[in-house]
């Protein structure tokens, strides 16, 4: 949990993402060989047994996150989102840049008409207040182009896990752990960048990886509440490991699909499918670049996904991790 | 005194808009380390005084801020209600402090994009649409929480930079150090045959009921009460707001006392204090309405200091304008001598 607190805490939006990278970096060297490409993914290949397939893992390092576009002559600035996020979470949420803090200004509900206080603003018409004086300081303090961050967040209380960026932090801790606990077979973990944007990281990477089976390890959405926990809830926190059949990026190779419910049951892990087709990640990359390959994904169930505070469970993230290890002893071979 | 201190020492208070007497409990070990002559009236409000001279006046501020109350626990979750004006907006997603028999944090739920229909894009929830998430089990929560516990935004003070600062419930802790400042200069320095009460009032957002009966009968000859106003930013009508940094701004209303008003105008030109007017038709939306009308008619003069997100997470400030505030109302109190 440590790792991750400093994974979740560290910031890296898409393209940014060296701290991340670095973080990493330190944890595997020693266990692996390490590259990166061209476009910034960091490739960690583990020697093992030789398997017939080339196995290749994959979990993203970027978050989403905003760069600053411009300032107004009082010094507040304007934004950028990177990756998707809805307007109604950032309303008065804190935000940092380097050591900078800001805000998401609000005007007083005082003032607000009654049809204004329904309203959630767009982002274009949101600013972050960093407290400047005017245009002049504010461009020499923190210059346009600097990314910006939701604040960082980890905590946990229960059995849930509160933090910023669990997407997919969440899927870069437990391909650190399956590093370090040397895997059976050769195989290859792939931290992308670039997911949020469009697994623009993942398409690059595959390119040249000449993946046979790929597996995508990643922070899902969940929308449940008290009030829905049937098929409107997606996923289920404390459900188990999500493992995908379709989603709006993929369609989800059927004979991994049935290998994986198979390992999971036979090694007692928890598991779940999403009950709406919803979301998308680097599987639909890795899918059809090149020559393609065959995927599968695994994925923790998270609430508020893209917003400062994303919430998952402990316990998937066990499902998940046992459920990656075991299903790597398993394939390719 | 280090009024930075202080006022990170006052905002990290959770001084929810409530009955019950926690909120004196949180707030009187501040106040005692400036003065021991206290008293707590019936209505939960913090009356210090200075001096026992027969000229009475009342200096206001209100200690409580927005907050909200539990209605309903299940599961992980608790359910909550908004009734003083807290900025519903800013809810999804924003971390809380649930005051139950312990500090319980919870997050709020917001819906992910990803699964966000049509219909409820760009559409602020409902207050009882929000679920706030603590984590913990039904059974663990139900023992640490109830129905009708209060609900606060969490804490934060942050420097941004020399003179701005982002807290919580600036709104109105701003007035507290205000008073805190204030009885500390005044207390070496009392004018003759004057007293002062400073009144740290409860539940002003719930419709000024602190300020209605602190410090009654009392005979006070003037009242000044320190409170916040709006300052300026994108979207915030220039003709309703301050800019940060201004000064004090002097209220001018048909409810306030023409003749303090004035009083406060000449004094901040004859010291060079920078000031703005901050003008209303009527009611001011602070304690003054409260005190102005009070014992048959108490004349009133109000002080505000501009902030920016008034009532959501984070409220921003600009120090210079809290000391032009001091400054003012210590030339105003100490220029009857």
């Amino acid at each position: 949990m440590k790792l991750l607190k400093r994974l979740c805490t560290a910031n890296g939006i898409s393209g940014r993402e060296e701290n991340i990278k670095s973080i990493i970096k330190k944890e595997i060297s020693g266990l692996c060989d390490i590259s990166e490409d061209r476009f910034g993914n960091l490739i960690a290949t583990v020697h093992g047994k030789k398997r017939d397939k080339r196995v290749c893992y994959f979990a993203h390092t970027d978050e989403v996150g905003f760069i600053i576009s411009d300032y107004d002559e009082q010094g507040f600035a304007r934004f950028v989102n990177v990756g998707g996020i809805d307007a109604a979470v950032l309303p008065g949420k804190v935000l940092c840049s380097g050591r900078r803090k800001g805000v998401i200004g609000v005007c007083p509900v005082h003032l607000l008409s009654a049809s204004d206080k329904e309203t959630v603003l767009k982002s274009e018409d949101l600013f972050i207040d960093f407290g400047f004086e005017d245009k002049k300081q504010a461009e020499k303090r923190l210059p346009v182009g600097s990314a910006v961050y939701f604040e960082p967040t980890f905590y946990q209380a229960g059995n849930e896990i509160f933090a910023k960026a669990l997407d997919d932090r969440i899927g870069v801790r437990i391909m650190i752990d399956m590093i370090k606990s040397k895997p059976l077979y050769d195989t290859t973990f792939v931290f992308t960048c670039c997911e949020e944007t469009g697994t623009q990281g993942a398409e690059t990477a595959a390119y040249g990886l000449n993946t046979d089976i790929g597996v995508i390890l990643e922070c899902t959405t969940s929308a449940q509440t008290p009030d829905e926990n049937g098929g409107k809830a997606v996923t289920l926190l404390g459900g188990g490991a999500v493992i995908s059949y379709r989603d709006n990026g993929t369609m989800y190779d059927t004979e991994l699909f049935a290998l994986a419910t198979f390992v999971a049951e036979k090694n007692g892990i928890k598991w779940q499918t999403k009950t709406l087709v919803a979301g998308g990640n680097d599987a639909s990359a890795v899918q059809k670049t090149a020559y393609g390959a065959s995927v599968a994904a695994f994925s923790v169930a998270a609430r508020n996904l893209h917003s400062a505070i994303s919430v998952a469970n402990k316990n998937d993230y066990f499902s998940v991790l046992k459920l990656a290890k075991a299903f790597n002893d398993v394939i390719g071979l | 005194m280090d009024s930075i201190k202080t006022l990170a020492e006052l905002c990290s208070l959770y001084l929810p808009c409530s009955g019950g007497d926690d909120n004196v409990k949180r707030l009187l070990p501040v106040i005692k380390k400036y003065t021991s002559n206290i008293t707590v009236t019936k209505g939960g409000s913090i009356i210090a005084t200075l001096g026992d001279g027969n000229d009475r006046a009342l200096i206001d501020a209100h200690f409580d801020e927005v907050s909200f109350v539990v209605t309903e626990i299940k599961s992980s979750f608790v359910k909550i209600a908004s009734p003083f004006g807290a900025d519903v907006r800013v809810l999804p997603a924003s971390q809380l402090v649930i005051l139950g028999k312990k500090e319980v944090k919870g997050v709020c739920f917001c819906m992910p994009p990803h699964l966000l229909d049509s219909a409820r894009i760009g559409k602020t929830p409902l207050v009882t649409d929000i679920f706030v998430d603590t984590g913990l089990s039904e059974r663990t929560l139900k023992s640490l929480v109830s129905v009708g516990d209060p609900v606060c935004y969490a804490r934060r003070f942050e420097k941004l930079s020399k003179k701005r600062y982002l807290a919580n419930a600036l709104d109105d802790r701003i007035g507290c150090l205000l008073n805190i400042m204030l009885l500390e200069r005044l207390s070496s320095s009392l004018p003759e045959g004057k007293s002062f009460d400073f009144s740290f009032v409860s539940e002003e957002e719930a419709g000024l009921r602190g300020a209605k009966t602190a410090g009654f009968g009392k005979g006070y000859s003037k009242a000044l009460v320190f409170d916040v106003t709006f300052a300026s930013a994108p979207k915030v009508a220039s003709h309703k707001s301050k800019p940060l940094g201004s000064g004090a701004a002097i209220g001018v209303s048909p409810l306030l006392s023409d003749s303090l008003s004035n009083e406060l105008k000449s004094t901040a030109k004859k010291n060079g204090i920078p000031f703005t007017l901050e003008v209303m038709g009527g009611r001011t939306g602070t304690d003054a309405d409260a005190i102005s009308v009070r014992e048959g008619g108490i004349p009133t003069a109000l002080i505000s200091v501009p902030i920016r997100n008034m009532h959501s997470t984070a409220e921003l400030c600009d120090i210079d304008d809290i000391n032009a505030a001091a400054e003012l109302a210590y030339r105003f109190l100490g220029g009857e001598i």
